[in-house]
């Protein structure tokens, strides 16, 4: 399949804003057309010719050759089709995107998935915190999709986030699932720090936290068939990225009281 | 400045009674009489226009702590939008964008009708950054210590004449406005509703009594505007009783019955709710002492911004997105609760329709005037769209067909056939609201008026021909050219200055000392705020 | 934004700011100490010059865009209140915020029928709470203020939680206390809670407020801060961290925050502007230039360029709003100062005139 290819030229001097750059904004765009797209956040104008050498032709697919924690915005409002970027991205990547994939082979930064509504998004490094989470006074964060991370990622992961997935195959910051309202989040390496708070509905799914608040109640043991079929679910949809199988039934928590308290923390083995 | 003639175009000017094609002369920022010989002068050619005095917003809340909170509360309306700020999105305009876009319809003079006494420093200095058009205030009284303590003690009706008119000077207002008074004061004693005649704990003083106190002191003081008043149970079905109930309390004295849709509410029908839009009606054409503005819904997201801190708190888990700003004040507080008018939703369209069956059931165009009690009815960018619908009946059964039957079925509007012409929405936007405020330059074309002058392109299409104007003229310059405002300008703030015995003073002293240990001029307004000049213009008051 | 009527004859030279803004890539304003006037002024050279603005205490009022606020002002917490709840660390400002020591000390209820004294109750870690003896402390243990804030909503509502028995009924006891309250009110400094804090602090209020009046009053907020917000909203709808790009303002708490955007090494130009004798903050510093427009007589350390301002209510009369009445009220000094001090405001507009790059934009 055809591929839209941007090769960065050099560290970029200022943060960028590559909303643009998605194949239904660049739809029916000549290359030359292409790089006049103005992308500064400051008073230097900067143009998508400045930063990247662009070849190819967009046939539903645009590869980043190289990456910068000052791309801000990428796959913004993404539609369909796919995003690579080999290198890292910053703040806001898959930014309310709505379907396709974005895969990037570093690290993200804050942000990622923000009130992100379909689609996949896969992170080979690290990611930086508020990941899935709102944009200032919005409603709600993640209200769909999945989002998977090899690497850790930051604290309030997840916040206002009301369905969709969040997997990480490290660890995950405290203060998860802030105000969480619905979807998963899966921490095969566990969760830091006091996840769950103000959590309304939702599920978390952890080998072990750090610390737990006193508005979340132990309810038992959790039906294991559940947590297969999620497995199955993930297996298919994300391949290698899908966390391991467990094994016993989990544990379950359920919380935070504080509000309606009907969101569950799974401790699986 | 330049002599002016404007020419070719349907003169619509109430007072004089002028409806037809003719010419209007301007000179240095006023109309004058056609010169006998003029030879060298600026013509504006208005053929095939409308022309009529620049538009009045009596009641529009755009600026002071309550709007703050609003924009504060809501950032997600502005965030992510590439669209110019001047479109509504459901938080408030910025004030650059406010003065432009009442400028663009042909306003030329809005009134922010809620300031508190202690927010009155900033909210002037606020309204001084709204460019093109004047501003005025309305100063709220009816919940504050000081009154209510006089009353409560029995002080003398010169003593609250006195001040009432310390507490206007110094704020600076245009008149005052009582919100729910009594009602908030109820609230900070916890309780949860509160109607006419019910007593403030601790006061034993009634909402009643206060309008009473108030209206004798504004006619004592010669105020032009009539006490505006913002009764008790707005919004509540039922409160069609309240309505009537404060017309009568009135006593035949001139009273401004503010945003009267929200009160135009019964209780019948399949949901609860029912229009008492004719009673209303039937009460106005009895009772011509009272004025309202009508506070018309128009669809789509906003948010309340109200110094009612009783409905405020009350309405606060309706609120939608789920948050709001509640503020408990030294006098009347308040707050900002967003919500959406769905067109789905059987109480909106009800709503709507309630405030259009006012429109057009009170036959008097001077009784009634146009608002949306911006922003909480809807934006005040929603006129052109209401006077087409007050203008045109099939532009309002468009809208009708497309909202819930059920509430139409309650409603009277389907079957009124009534339309508004041009004299009737120049006498409701400008000749009405000029002589309300006392404005008496203002509102009209007669020799002598200020120079304040929209000029619209007539068209069948009446919410276009309102939204843009072709010209309009403050003070005799262009302000606007082809529905786009021409480089800033700042205009003025009208204030009163009201004569009273300054003795009363020591009373207020002692308030003041006791609660924040600060003296009585503590919050007064300055003659300049954040420019070097001042802003401020007096209004005389009546004789 | 209304400069046009302003003179400008100043004394002080602009030149080396005006200068130093036209060859920066991406001018940082950062507003510490101002009046309203000023304010206004640094909005507008904001707008036309397209900065990044920020206040040095930035997203202090984050809570309140996200859910909002039950509140209530000094003079009505002064006269009203029945009972106090003391919210996380107070202890430092207990004896230097004048709303906290009237709240404290001052006996000043509304009516005979309201003789009752006055309660207090304090949530804090031991180091934190005040050692002041009428503030009766809640049993909480080494908990974390979030998680007795939580407690305290489940129990106020009667859910259950994990805490020991004998723990739960001294919360129970507590939030019996609370729930009698006739007019209770929650101070805290926005600055020392986290915004999770303050969400759950908010939550707890309006939990109480289904029966009885509680509200919340916000205590030691950093100077500017009412000033400065009270402009951007109502000039742009926002508050800072505000960027102009274009003809419009942009807020994003991430992207243009002034203290991130230098450790990032994104801001090549500081304005720092504080009607005050405030030293610059470290975090501030290490933009590759400096200017302060400040009420300093010399250049503070970390300024490469130097205006001085007069302070306002002192040197010159200024709108101002005082922490004790949270309202803008009007300060004439009693003398003028012979030195004759430019405002802000006077050198903003004077700057601006020269640092254009947007033209006032016609809406
Ligand atoms: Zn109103």
């Amino acid at each position: 399949m055809a591929e839209l290819i941007l090769r960065l030229k050099a560290t970029p001097d200022q943060r960028l804003d590559l909303k643009s750059l998605t194949p239904s904004r660049l739809a029916g765009l000549t290359v030359p057309e292409i790089e006049r797209l103005p992308i500064a956040t400051t008073r230097t104008q900067v143009t998508v010719g400045d930063v990247f050498t662009v070849s190819g032709a967009l046939g539903g697919g645009i590869r980043f050759d190289g990456g910068s924690d000052r791309f801000d915005f990428i796959g913004a409002e993404l539609a369909g089709g796919t995003i690579h970027v080999d290198g890292d991205v910053g703040a806001y990547a898959g930014r309310r995107m709505l379907a396709g994939a974005l895969s990037v082979s570093g690290n993200a930064g804050a942000h990622l998935a923000s009130a992100m509504d379909g689609g996949v998004i896969t992170i080979a490094g690290t990611a930086g915190d508020c990941l899935g989470a709102p944009r200032r006074g919005e409603r709600f964060g993640m209200t769909g999709g999945t989002v998977a991370v090899q690497g850790s990622i930051g604290e309030r992961t997840g916040d206002r986030m009301r369905r969709g997935t969040i997997i990480t195959h490290e660890t995950c910051g405290a203060f998860a699932a802030s105000r969480m309202m619905g979807g998963t989040i899966w921490a095969v390496g566990g969760f830091g720090d006091y996840p769950g708070a103000l959590m309304r509905r939702g599920t978390l799914i952890a080998p072990h936290v750090t610390k737990m608040l006193s508005t979340f109640n132990d309810c038992g043991v959790h039906d294991l068939v559940v947590l297969q079929l999620m497995e199955k679910h993930f297996k298919d949809t994300l391949g290698s990225l899908a966390p391991a199988p467990t094994s016993g039934p989990p544990k379950k928590l359920s919380g935070d009281t504080a509000t309606v308290g009907k969101g569950e923390l799974l401790l699986i083995s | 400045m330049t002599l002016t003639c404007i020419t070719g175009g349907r003169v619509v000017d109430p007072d004089t009674k002028r409806d037809g094609i003719g010419d209007v002369w301007l000179e240095n920022g006023r109309i004058i009489d056609a010169p006998l010989n003029a030879q060298r002068y600026e013509h504006i050619d208005a053929t095939g226009c409308v022309v009529m005095a620049g538009a009045i917003d009596i009641h529009t809340h755009v600026a002071g702590a309550n709007v703050s909170a609003a924009r504060l509360l809501l950032p997600e309306r502005y965030a992510d939008i590439e669209k110019p700020m001047t479109e509504w999105t459901g938080a408030p305009f910025d004030l650059f964008s406010t003065g432009a876009l009442y400028a663009q319809m042909g306003f030329t003079l809005v009134v922010e009708p809620a300031v508190a006494p202690t927010d009155a420093v900033a909210t002037h200095a606020e309204l001084e950054c709204i460019p093109y058009v004047d501003r005025a205030t309305l100063s709220v009284v009816g919940n504050d210590e000081i009154l209510l303590g006089m009353i409560r003690d029995r002080a003398s009706n010169a003593a609250i004449q006195d001040y009432v008119g310390w507490l206007i000077t110094t704020s600076r207002g245009l008149g005052a406005k009582a919100i729910n008074p009594g009602g908030v004061a109820a609230l900070k004693e916890n309780v949860r509703s509160f109607t006419l005649d019910d007593t403030i704990p601790e006061y034993g003083v009634s909402a009643r009594q206060i309008s009473q106190k108030l209206r004798n002191a504004l006619k004592a003081l010669g105020v032009p505007h009539p006490l505006h008043l913002h009764t008790c149970n707005l919004g509540i079905p039922g409160n069609i009783e309240t309505a009537l109930k404060t017309i009568d309390a009135a006593e035949g004295e001139p009273v401004h019955l503010a945003h009267l849709q929200f009160y135009g509410y019964g209780t019948e029908g399949d949901f609860g709710m029912s229009s008492g839009a004719a009673q209303i009606a039937e009460a106005l054409a009895k009772n011509k002492n009272v004025t309202a503005d009508v506070g018309q819904v128009m669809f789509g997201p906003t948010v309340t911004v109200s110094s009612d801190a009783l409905l405020q708190f009350t309405s606060r888990n309706r609120a939608s997105p789920k948050k709001f700003v509640i503020r408990d004040g030294d006098a009347n507080g308040g707050g900002a609760v967003p919500l959406v008018y769905k067109s789905k939703s059987k109480v909106s369209a009800l709503q709507w329709a309630i405030g259009l069956e006012m429109f057009l059931l009170v036959d008097d165009p001077t009784q009634i005037y146009m608002t949306t009690d911006h922003p909480n009815g809807g934006p005040f960018t929603a006129y052109p769209d209401l006077i087409a619908q007050l203008m045109d009946r099939s532009v309002r059964n468009a809208v009708i067909d497309s909202l819930p039957k059920e509430a139409m079925e309650v409603s009277t509007l389907p079957g009124i056939s009534r339309e508004y012409t041009l004299m009737d929405i120049a006498t409701m936007t400008r000749s009405a609201p000029a002589k309300l405020l006392g404005t008496m330059d203002r509102g009209h074309l007669k020799p002598g008026a200020i120079a304040d002058i929209a000029i619209y392109r007539d068209s069948k299409d009446r919410a276009a021909m309102f939204a843009k104007a072709a010209w309009v003229l403050k003070d005799g310059d262009v302000i606007v050219r082809d529905g786009h405002v021409l480089a800033a300008r700042y205009g003025r703030t009208l204030s009163l200055a009201p004569e009273y015995d300054a003795g009363i003073k020591s009373h207020i002293a002692e308030v003041y000392d006791r609660r924040w240990g600060v003296g009585p001029d503590t919050f007064s307004v300055p003659a300049t705020l954040l420019r070097q000049t001042s802003p401020f213009e007096v209004v005389p008051c009546r004789p | 934004m209304g400069q046009a009527s302003r003179p400008l004859n100043l004394s002080v030279d602009t030149s080396a700011a005006v200068a130093l803004i036209t060859e920066s890539c991406n001018p940082t304003l950062i507003i510490d100490a101002i009046d309203l006037a000023g304010a206004a002024a640094a909005v507008n050279l904001a707008k036309v010059a397209s900065m990044r603005v920020d206040h040095a205490a930035q997203d202090h009022l984050a809570p309140l865009q996200e859910l909002g606020f039950l509140g209530t002002m000094p003079g009505e917490a002064g006269l009203r209140a029945d009972m106090v709840l003391w919210i996380g660390a107070t202890s430092h400002f207990i004896e230097t915020d004048e709303a906290a020591r009237r709240l404290l000390f001052d006996q000043d209820n509304l009516s005979e029928s309201k003789k009752t004294p006055r309660r207090h109750f304090c949530i804090a870690a031991p180091a934190q709470s005040p050692s002041e003896n009428r503030i009766k402390q809640i049993p909480i243990g080494d908990r974390p203020l979030l998680d007795t804030l939580g407690l305290l909503r489940a129990r106020v509502k009667a859910h259950p939680t994990s805490i020991e028995t004998s723990t739960q009924d001294d919360i129970d006891a507590v939030v019996a206390e609370l729930k009698s309250a006739k007019y209770g009110v929650a101070v805290f400094a926005a600055g020392h809670l986290s915004f999770l804090e303050q969400t759950n602090l908010m939550g707890l209020i309006d939990d109480l407020s289904s029966e009885t009046r509680w509200t919340l009053l916000p205590l030691d907020q950093p100077v500017g801060q009412a000033e400065l917000a009270r402009m951007t909203l109502a000039l742009t709808g926002l508050i800072t961290p505000l960027a102009f790009l274009g003809d419009r303002a942009r807020h994003d708490a991430y992207l243009y925050s002034a203290e991130q955007s230098i450790a990032r090494g994104e801001t090549d130009l500081v304005i720092w502007l504080s009607s005050s004798t405030t030293a610059i903050p470290p975090r501030f510093l290490g933009a590759p230039n400096t200017i302060a427009i400040t009420a300093h007589d010399t250049a503070p350390s970390g300024a490469d360029t130097h205006i001085r301002i007069g302070i306002p209510g002192v040197d010159h009369p200024a709108i101002l709003e005082p922490a004790e009445l949270a309202c803008a009220v009007a300060i004439t000094p009693s003398q003028t100062n012979s030195a004759h001090p430019p405002t802000a405001a006077d050198v903003l507009y004077a700057i601006a005139e020269h640092a254009t790059t947007q033209p006032e934009v016609a809406a």
